[in-house]
């Protein structure tokens, strides 16, 4: 149904969790378990390098990314990692401390330890963070939710997406160099799968929101090309994606029926008397659920009736009565 | 339930028949009666399909009384008890009673249509919860049980109209997969 395919995933996931369970570092066993690492490592590696080239053609689909310097894009791939990570990794670092480990990537890391405490202050139930505060992760699964919560399109979040590549880049360096350093403990291991899995689950969130824009994109291709306003909102392989979709349907069209129809009936952007249109639009009243973050005043609703959209309450509203509200930010989709 | 130009269910539901008469003698068109009269006479009763009755009633050329699926009958039924109504008989093959009943009220004026959207609205709003509580209750429900035919579930199920029926659908996926994801997970975790 998708084109990404995540069987691969599935496979190396059970081989490596049977592989797991080993009793703690100790010397003796320390042979075999470091051949067994090598073992899931090589059994991995398919899925890694094939999940970097996986990386490689997404990122065909984005804009060149910005050249950033490496120490920053390192401070900013701390703060990304979600709290669970960040603190095991914490854990991990500080074991390590104990056992004076002195590789180059783990020495970086520990100059950055106290940037992992300042972020596990925050509190994620605080629903009036500022946007600052939110790393990228939750910003994109806001716009995901946002993506698929409305029937318009929304701002294509190129930027945002150029930064995560980035860090799941460096995330992914930095989980192959520890997993070929025969000096990591298998409790290290361990935690390098559960970043693993957080990897996995961003991809997931990335993909996801690519598709349910691919979506409404070959949904309005036509007014899509139509419509020079709307071409802001789309990054540049989506557009010539839709030009080239919005072609290939009407070619298609053309060729097995409307050659055979006479010349005035082989219109494909008519519209009706009672405003029903060949090209489909986004039918901005279907109604959206929306919770608020401010106060957004009143707004008037079909039959003259008037909805206060106080501070922290929640709507079912029409699409079109609140995108206002939605584009400023004020009004949270769910 | 989308105006969509291409959506198929909203070409089906067009297509089904009302009954109207012409307000005018109209030459040649006599085989739209399905007789053998060359000409229609004002006052004759025709069955169009709705794109046809439409344009033709815009123009003043025919009109219609309100079509029997929505007659005072099936209005007072449906107060009395919504979700006993089989929906799905009334209007066309495979019953689209809400899509063609918002065509109809389009072409209305002012007062019967409110009272024609109303009716509609009532009707979904009182047969949603028993539609919920099937769907929901079919995704785990031991079908090897025989069901009584004259269980009110499966009368409901019988008279379903064709979007409830997507609803109903939907519903009855999503808990399978919500299911099959739980038992999945449960045992690839070692049953944890």
């Amino acid at each position: 149904m998708s084109f990404f395919d995540d069987d691969d995933d599935e496979d190396d996931f059970n081989s490596l969790s049977s592989n797991n369970p080993r009793p703690g570092p100790n010397p003796i066993s320390y042979g075999q378990s470091g051949s067994g690492s090598n073992r899931a490592s090589s059994s991995r590696e398919g899925s890694v390098s094939g999940s970097s080239s996986f990386l490689d053609r997404l990122r065909s689909t984005v804009s060149p990314p910005p050249g950033g310097q490496q120490q920053q894009q390192q401070q900013q791939q701390q703060q990304s990692r979600s709290r669970a990570s960040e603190s095991i990794y914490a854990e991990s670092l500080s074991y390590n401390n104990h056992r004076g480990e002195s590789s180059s990537i783990l020495g970086s890391i520990q100059g950055d330890d106290h940037d992992i405490d300042i972020n596990e202050d925050d509190d994620p139930e605080d629903l009036d963070l500022d946007d600052e505060n939110l790393n990228d992760i939750k910003k994109l699964s806001k716009y995901w939710v946002k993506e698929r919560g409305t029937v318009d399109l929304n701002p294509w979040q190129g930027d945002l997406i150029d930064q995560i590549f980035d860090k799941l880049e460096q995330q992914q360096k930095m989980v192959n160099t520890l997993r070929s350093d025969p000096q990591t403990s298998e409790e290290e291991h361990f935690k390098l799968m559960l970043v693993q899995t957080e990897m996995e689950r961003v991809k997931y969130l990335v993909r996801s929101y690519v598709r349910t824009r691919l979506h409404k994109i070959e949904k309005f291709a036509h007014y899509i090309t139509i419509t020079p306003d709307m071409h802001h909102l789309l990054s540049g392989a989506e557009l010539s994606h839709a030009r080239r979709y919005t072609e290939l349907l009407h070619t298609h069209f053309q060729h097995s029926v409307l050659d055979s129809l006479p010349e005035w009936l082989r219109k494909m952007d008519d519209t009706y008397g009672d405003g029903l249109s060949m090209v489909t639009k986004p039918n901005r009243n279907i109604p959206v659920l929306i919770y608020c973050r401010k106060d957004c005043g009143e707004i008037t609703l079909e039959g003259g009736e008037r909805a206060a959209l106080a501070k922290g309450t929640t709507h079912l509203v029409k699409y079109r009565l609140v995108d206002r509200w939605i584009n400023l930010g004020w009004a949270e989709v769910l | 339930m989308e105006d969509d130009y291409f959506s198929l269910n909203a070409i089906l539901a067009d297509n089904h028949k009302l009954s109207c008469s012409f307000t005018l003698d109209v030459e040649g068109l006599g085989y739209l009666e399905g007789g053998t009269e060359n000409n229609i006479h004002q006052h004759s009763k025709v069955e169009l399909p709705f794109w046809l009755a439409q344009t033709l009633s815009l123009n003043e050329f025919t009109t219609f009384p309100l079509p029997p699926p929505y007659s005072n009958r099936v209005k007072a039924a449906l107060k009395a008890s919504a979700q006993s109504v089989k929906l799905s008989n009334l209007v066309g093959g495979n019953g689209w009673w809400y899509r063609w009943g918002r065509r109809i009220a389009d072409v209305l004026d002012d007062v019967p249509q409110a009272d024609l959207l109303n009716t509609l609205l009532k009707a979904f709003v009182n047969r949603l919860p028993a539609l919920q509580d099937l769907s929901a209750h079919h995704a785990s429900a031991d079908h090897t049980l025989p069901e009584s035919s004259t269980s009110t579930g499966e009368a409901f199920r019988d008279g379903m109209e064709g979007d409830e029926r997507e609803l109903f659908a939907v519903g009855q996926e999503s808990g399978k997969m919500a299911r099959s994801w739980y038992d999945g997970s449960s045992s690839r975790k070692g049953g944890r």
